[in-house]
């Protein structure tokens, strides 16, 4: 051990270190370490919380559109009309798949919330057909319902759309149906020079200008380069909505037509005698079987099918439907 | 000897103070992650709460609509709240059908007038029982909503209509 004038000495001849320095000791290494770890887990905790919070709130706007949705059903209404408001800006995204005994229909949403749009969790129902573009976006959405009847009634098509819309020499019918409905940004004009801009152009007589060209003859809905068939309120589908989701509902509409003809069947040989519905039995399973091979075909042909049926049920003692 | 002793002294007491201050952060570091979780635990809860609700009210609504779906409704007469209870007994048989309602654990039709003994309903003792159940699983607690149950009676070849009800379930 130095002595304190050993010290100075080894000082003044540059040996030892001048008191200036600084011992960087555990402790303050401890302190910097605990410190940094806090500041860290602070901001992680803190960016986590907002992205479940928006997660949450997406999740929730779309579970609360099936609620908004299902009083939208109709009973023995011919159709019913419906805005949808929202809180903020919102896409809903639909997305139709064909999978299953009925297909599947699922929604999300997305608001934008500090600048980022993180979709929510999607919900998802058997029981609903959702015609719209594959992405709607707006703090406004216009739902049109209709029951789609082939030839008992088998769903409800929903209709949602955001976008304005201009229908050129439409059919009485078909105005009335919307009239009566009061669907708004839908307007009706002869002349397609009066449309309003960045409208969505629905043609009932051909035309090159008309994004949507309709052919009541032929029932079918030109639309993207695709010719889309229809059949009675999947006229409004067709317009309303994209190509691939009107195909993918109409196969689950088909799917369900199916499944509705296998009950109708097995009710028919519940009550059935002889003059009273066993016979329409056997005609239900061959409809439930033509459409399943119908799969990715027309409706065309079971259209045919099922008036025909319509018209043997009428005939019935104890009518089916 | 003296300046060397004092020196040492100083340094001994700021690494005193150095340590001090390390125990106090870790203590607030301590406090702060308890304070945490029970943030984090009430905010659970009450997401939990809000998903129940979601899932009530959905169940309602659903209870009310049932009636009108084409697989329940009797559509022969423009009846709003009339189920076809031949329909209902056809379902029950139908597996494509499980899960078609959403994860709905409980779906019930029962008469409630002309009373009758609680008897479910089978392929055996149909029509003369009073209870079709097409889905009953797990804990739930239930909604219901009054309807008309009508059905066509082969015997005297007309159609039987009574009071009934269509009860739904919501996971607890």
């Amino acid at each position: 051990m130095y002595n304190y004038c050993e010290l100075c000495e080894l000082r003044r001849s540059g040996i030892l270190m001048k008191n200036k320095g600084f011992e960087f000791s555990f402790a303050w290494l401890f302190a910097v370490f605990v410190g940094a770890t806090i500041l860290f887990l602070a901001i992680y905790a803190a960016t986590r919380l907002i992205d479940t919070g928006n997660l949450q709130t997406n999740t929730e706007i779309a579970a609360q559109l099936d609620a908004v949705l299902s009083p939208l059903e109709t009973n023995l209404e011919a159709s019913k009309s419906y805005t949808i408001n929202l809180p903020q800006e919102t896409k809903i995204f639909n997305t139709c798949m064909e999978q299953g005994n009925f297909g599947q229909q699922e929604i999300s949403t997305s608001t934008n919330s500090l600048g980022a749009q993180t979709p929510g969790l999607s919900v998802s129902f058997l029981n609903k057909y959702i015609f719209s573009s594959n992405v709607l976006q707006g703090k406004q959405m216009f739902v049109f319902v209709k029951p789609y009847y082939m030839p008992y009634k088998v769903a409800d098509l929903m209709i949602m759309y955001d976008d304005r819309y201009c229908f050129v020499d439409a059919p009485s019918e078909v105005q009335e149906d919307i009239e009566w409905a009061r669907l708004p940004k839908v307007n009706f004009t002869a002349d397609i020079i009066s449309c309003a801009r960045n409208s969505t152009i629905v043609c009932f007589t051909s035309g090159n200008e008309c994004d949507v060209n309709v052919d009541i003859r032929s029932e079918s809905v030109n639309k993207g380069g695709k010719t889309l068939l229809y059949y009675g309120p999947l006229l409004y589908g067709a317009i309303f909505s994209d190509p691939t989701i009107y195909s993918c509902q109409v196969e689950r509409i088909k799917k369900r037509t199916a499944e509705l003809a296998q009950l109708y069947a097995a009710k028919a040989s519940l009550i059935g005698s002889d003059n009273c519905a066993a016979g329409l039995a056997i005609d239900l399973q061959g409809y439930a079987e033509q459409i399943r091979l119908s799969e990715g075909g027309s409706l065309r042909q079971i259209t045919f099918i099922s008036k025909d049926i319509g018209d043997k049920n009428e005939k019935l003692g104890c009518p089916l439907f | 000897m003296k300046n060397w002793a004092v020196h040492s002294s100083r340094n001994s007491r700021g690494q005193m103070k150095i340590q001090q201050m390390a125990f106090v952060l870790v203590a607030f570091f301590i406090l702060f992650s308890i304070a945490l979780v029970f943030y984090f635990s009430l905010k659970t809860s009450s997401l939990k709460n809000d998903a129940f609700n979601i899932r009530e009210d959905k169940i309602r609504e659903t209870v009310q609509r049932l009636a009108g779906s084409p697989e329940f409704s009797w559509t022969r007469e423009d009846c709003a709240a009339c189920v076809d209870l031949d329909k209902v007994f056809s379902l029950k048989s139908r597996e494509d059908y499980n899960g078609f309602w959403g994860d709905v654990p409980f779906i019930q039709v029962k008469q409630v007038y002309p009373v009758a003994n609680n008897v479910e309903c089978s392929a055996d003792n149909y029509p003369n029982c009073n209870t079709i159940t097409l889905a009953d699983k797990g804990s739930y607690v239930s909604e219901e909503a009054y309807v008309a149950l009508c059905r066509f009676d082969k015997g005297e070849k007309y159609t039987a209509c009574t009071l009934g009800v269509i009860r739904l379930g919501v996971k607890k």
